[in-house]
């Protein structure tokens, strides 16, 4: 049985008291876990009630650096704080650095399409994100907040970034991004519209299932205390 | 000569919006839905039809075709209003018969 992840949901403008029902929500939807983007920790009433919904909550970040010296200096800040670290990648720079950072889980691009069109998911980017694992992500919601015109052009480019991960075997990881209930989706929906993009539904619902949730096993397996370098790690009584 | 029939599937779903809709607020919405993504072919191909809705629970049922299952879904996910007021549709069933949508 297949276990969902919704590995964006935003903090709502209104307040940190909209979290509650979005959480509620998305356990009812058959989610099991759900990553909350926030600079700050999440508030502990939050944390009980996602023990009680049994939804897996995640800590991650997005990072919305100006330049690549920012981006490197903020994630020797924030690296060992959070579960995923997301880039928004705003300036070709940016995104260049990004895609080489091994620190670097998601890389996440602008929905407007005038910025769209200069910064994306080229090949280049494709290449150095396969050398550094990081993962390309898809918001749903960049789709629903757009109006046709604008969302046929925003499905064409997402269309030819998820064809050049798929080249370089590059993780695709399809998220909600939203920060309001009626934004959110049902895991299965969100897999479903992957059909405009040419995605086929097995490979559509591993976006939303085992891909994120390998990633979040592999970064909770980092931030463990037994943790030394990749494969290698500490055993409990061998210790010398 | 035995005539090979249709397999269709049914969607138990539920709206949340803002205020509540009526059964034919829906029923536009969900073709509209349809037409907006995949055109006058797509709506011929998949064929939703609103089986019924229950004002008062803001949930109904959905027939469509069997084949066209995932466009359905596509459909219903892209749908962000119904009847001018910001709305999505949440699919909590899918079965081959009213029946078993309706026992789940």
């Amino acid at each position: 049985m297949r276990r969902f992840i919704d590995l964006h949901l935003r903090r709502p403008i209104s307040g940190v008291d909209e979290l509650e029902p979005m959480l509620r929500l998305a356990a009812e939807m058959g989610y099991s876990g759900a990553a909350v983007a926030s600079e700050g920790a999440i508030p502990k009433p939050l944390r009980s009630l996602c023990g009680e919904l049994g939804l897996d909550l995640i800590s991650r970040i997005d990072l919305r650096p100006r330049t690549a010296r920012e981006l490197t200096d903020r994630l020797r800040r924030v690296r060992r704080r959070f579960e995923v670290v997301a880039v928004d990648c705003r300036t070709k720079a940016v995104a260049r650095q990004a895609a080489k950072d091994h620190r670097v889980d998601l890389l996440d691009f602008p929905p407007s399409i005038p910025t769209r069109t200069r910064v994306w998911f080229d090949r280049q980017e494709a290449t150095l994100a396969s050398g550094a694992n990081c993962a390309y992500e898809v918001n749903a919601s960049d789709l629903l907040r757009l109006g046709p015109a604008a969302c046929s052009r925003l499905l064409a480019i997402i269309r030819s970034e998820i064809g050049n991960a798929r080249r370089h075997d590059v993780p695709v990881v399809v998220s909600s991004g939203s920060d309001s209930r009626l934004l959110m989706r049902e895991p299965r929906g969100m897999a479903a519209l992957l059909d405009l993009v040419d995605v086929g539904e097995e490979e559509g619902l591993d976006m939303v299932s085992s891909i994120p949730r390998k990633m979040v096993e592999a970064n909770r397996f980092k931030l463990s205390a037994g943790f030394v370098a990749p494969g290698v790690r500490l055993v409990e009584g061998d210790a010398r | 000569m035995p005539v090979r029939r249709f397999r269709r599937r049914y969607l138990g779903f539920r709206v949340a919006s803002e205020r509540r809709h009526r059964e034919r607020e829906v029923a536009d919405a969900i073709r509209r839905g349809v037409l907006r993504l995949y055109g006058v072919h797509g709506l011929s191909q998949i064929e939703p039809v609103l089986i019924e809705f229950e004002e008062e629970s803001q949930t109904g049922i959905l027939r469509c075709s069997h084949i066209h299952l995932r466009r359905m879904r596509a459909s219903l996910a892209y749908m962000t209003d119904i009847g001018g007021s910001a709305a999505s549709i949440q699919v909590l069933k899918v079965s081959g018969t009213i029946k078993a949508v309706k026992s789940g």
